[in-house]
């Protein structure tokens, strides 16, 4: 029976994945590999603890900086620029679409109420007015 | 401890490299293999040892498949011939520095 517990390895899954800073693809494909490797880890090493594990694989820190290292930290870095820019960018679109349907629905409203027709009337009746006389 | 770490990390290509030429293996057993060989002197977090492999079937030194082991998924590397011709070439490179290191060494104890 393994000390390390079902908890302790989610937290450390958790951090790993948090720390690891490459294509969500990768990631997943990394962090499913991560695990295997540790339940059979701990499948041999039936009295490992989580320090064992920790050891073993490295901390989430160690993990995070080996992706780092072994790309161009330059380009991952431009990568979560673009990210980051295209983001923003989707962001503003929705803000400025949701101010536009807020905006409809005022007006939408406004007309369901009756407020501009009684403008347009008011002229109508001026009109009417004018080609009696 | 950060110099053996950086001294360590130009030599872990070479090091995985070399222990696959023997047969196909998952990345842990890549790590005992390695810890084996090197009498337990060379420890390799397997966390370190992934973008390595990751970098290597990109460059298509390595290929891999999945095998299911024990109810569960188990990633096997294989060394192809690009990545033996890639250790080839990183073994004469290393064999230089390290010969041109030794001679800078023993020079240095001479005096």
């Amino acid at each position: 029976m393994s000390r390390v517990t079902q908890n302790e390895l989610k937290e450390y899954y958790a951090e790993v994945a948090e720390f690891v800073i490459c294509s969500g693809k990768r990631k997943k494909a990394f962090m499913a590999e991560l695990q295997n490797d540790v339940e059979a880890f701990i499948g041999e090493n039936t009295e490992a603890g989580i320090e064992d594990v920790r050891s073993c694989f490295g901390t989430a820190e160690s993990i995070a900086q080996s992706f780092l290292g072994n790309g161009d930290a330059a380009e991952i870095r431009k990568k979560i620029d673009i990210k980051n820019f295209l983001l923003g960018a989707v962001v503003a679109a929705l803000l400025i679409y949701l101010a536009f349907v807020v905006i409809s629905l005022i007006d939408v409203h406004t007309e369901a109420h009756g407020y501009m027709k009684e403008g347009m009337m008011m002229i109508k009746t001026v009109f009417f007015r004018g080609d009696i006389i | 401890m950060l110099n053996t770490d950086n001294f360590k990390r130009g030599t872990v290509d070479l090091v995985v490299l070399n222990v696959l030429r023997e047969k196909d293996m998952y990345g842990y057993e890549i790590v005992k293999a390695v810890q084996e060989k090197s009498g337990g002197n060379f420890e390799l977090p397997l966390g370190t040892l992934y973008p390595v492999l990751y970098r290597f079937l990109e460059n298509g030194y390595l290929s891999d498949r999945d095998e299911i082991v024990n109810k569960r998924l188990r990633k096997y590397y294989h060394l192809e011939e690009k990545g033996k011709d890639f250790y080839v070439k990183l073994l004469e490179e290393y064999r230089k520095i390290s010969e041109g290191v030794n001679m800078i060494l023993e020079g240095g104890d001479s005096k």
